[in-house]
């Protein structure tokens, strides 16, 4: 019954995936494009794919917290791989060399930022919730053979920013 | 959007993957607003704010080609949050102008290309779809055209996962049925 239910669901689904949206207006690229050219007010978090204006001051509250927010994320990342590397030692050392993997290498990649809600802070105003995620890469050696163990995971970490009031 | 350090004094450029980007989306962005709005206009406007904010709140992810782009999901979240304004907005004016605020169905708005006239089954599908609540409707549209998975959905619409599953299962259910001529059912 669940498959019948589903098999009428994707015939549903394909259906309407075939209904293609109404494009915009040829010109509204355009004027769009007008729009952002002239909102010199602000400009988007510094990446590949934008670059600052220097007269760009309006706006800077979001970029200093980018900053924090990736020396924060990079202090902890490499606390934890001291952190980690130590009780490897110690670990090693009590087992007499049984434990194999030995931490190697640590990466933090930012990988994405979200503009979450507004708050409303007493002191400080309405403050916008802003979320990193950054993908972590762990590395360990092998020593019983040197091979290469990598772990992956993401993480994010949470933080308020405070909102332009214009 | 890329603005050139070089040319820092003059017009701020919108760079060509940006163009790009949006060329791509913009259908689905536009059905969207649409569905957030009641007229083609402010459909327009809000995409256009949402479009400023995305920009502005630097709303960005790395693809599965590694490219980074502005995020979609982003987009979507940015299009309700503008939609949102601008029918408080509306509100106000129409407090002010002591008139009633127009809240009745997408009037004359048309969401999919060749429909209505030209396909009855298409013209179909739009009105059940529009007769469908918000809370279904949204869900269905970032699934479908805005090919976001449960989870991104739920970010946006700021709504747990499962409710956003099970939303969207409800939603094709409604549409079934309505779809389907009773005899069948």
């Amino acid at each position: 019954m669940k498959s019948h239910d589903d098999s009428i669901f994707a015939s549903l689904e394909r259906e309407l995936r075939s209904l293609q949206p109404l494009p915009p207006d040829p010109d509204f690229l355009g004027k769009l494009e007008r729009k952002m050219q002239n909102a010199h007010a602000s400009a988007p978090v510094a990446n590949n794919i934008v670059a600052m204006p220097m007269d760009n001051r309006g706006n800077y509250k979001p970029w200093l917290a980018v900053a924090a927010c990736a020396v924060v994320a990079t202090g902890a990342v490499a606390w934890k791989h001291q952190q980690l590397t130590a009780e490897q030692n110690t670990l090693a050392g009590a087992a007499s060399g049984t434990n194999q993997f030995v931490p190697q290498a640590v990466s933090s990649q930012f990988q994405r930022v979200h503009a979450g809600d507004l708050i409303m802070d007493p002191q400080r105003g309405p403050m916008r919730k802003v979320r990193f995620e950054f993908n972590n890469t762990q590395q360990f050696i092998d020593q019983r053979n040197g091979s290469l163990m990598e772990i992956r995971y993401p993480s994010q970490q949470e933080i308020l920013v405070a909102e332009p009031m214009d | 959007m890329n603005t050139s350090p070089a040319n820092s004094n003059s017009q701020p450029q919108v760079s060509p993957e940006w163009k790009s980007w949006f060329a791509q989306h913009a259908s689905r962005l536009l059905m969207f607003a649409r569905q957030q709005t009641r007229t083609e206009a402010d459909a327009e406007d809000v995409l256009q704010d949402a479009m400023l904010r995305l920009w502005r709140s630097g709303m960005i992810e790395t693809g599965e080609n590694g490219v980074v782009e502005p995020s979609l999901a982003g987009a979507f979240t940015q299009i309700r949050r503008s939609a949102i304004d601008q029918a408080r907005k509306n509100i106000r004016r129409a407090n002010r102008e002591d008139r009633a605020l127009d809240m009745g169905e997408y009037s004359d708005i048309v969401w999919f290309e060749d429909s209505l006239e030209q396909d009855e089954r298409a013209a179909m599908i739009e009105k059940e779809l529009k007769a469908l609540p918000d809370y279904y409707r949204e869900v269905v549209t970032l699934k479908i055209w805005g090919d976001l998975t449960f989870e991104e959905i739920a970010e946006t619409l700021d709504i747990p996962m499962n409710t956003a599953a099970s939303r969207y299962r409800y939603a094709l259910e409604k549409l079934r049925r309505s779809l389907t001529p009773s005899k069948l059912l």
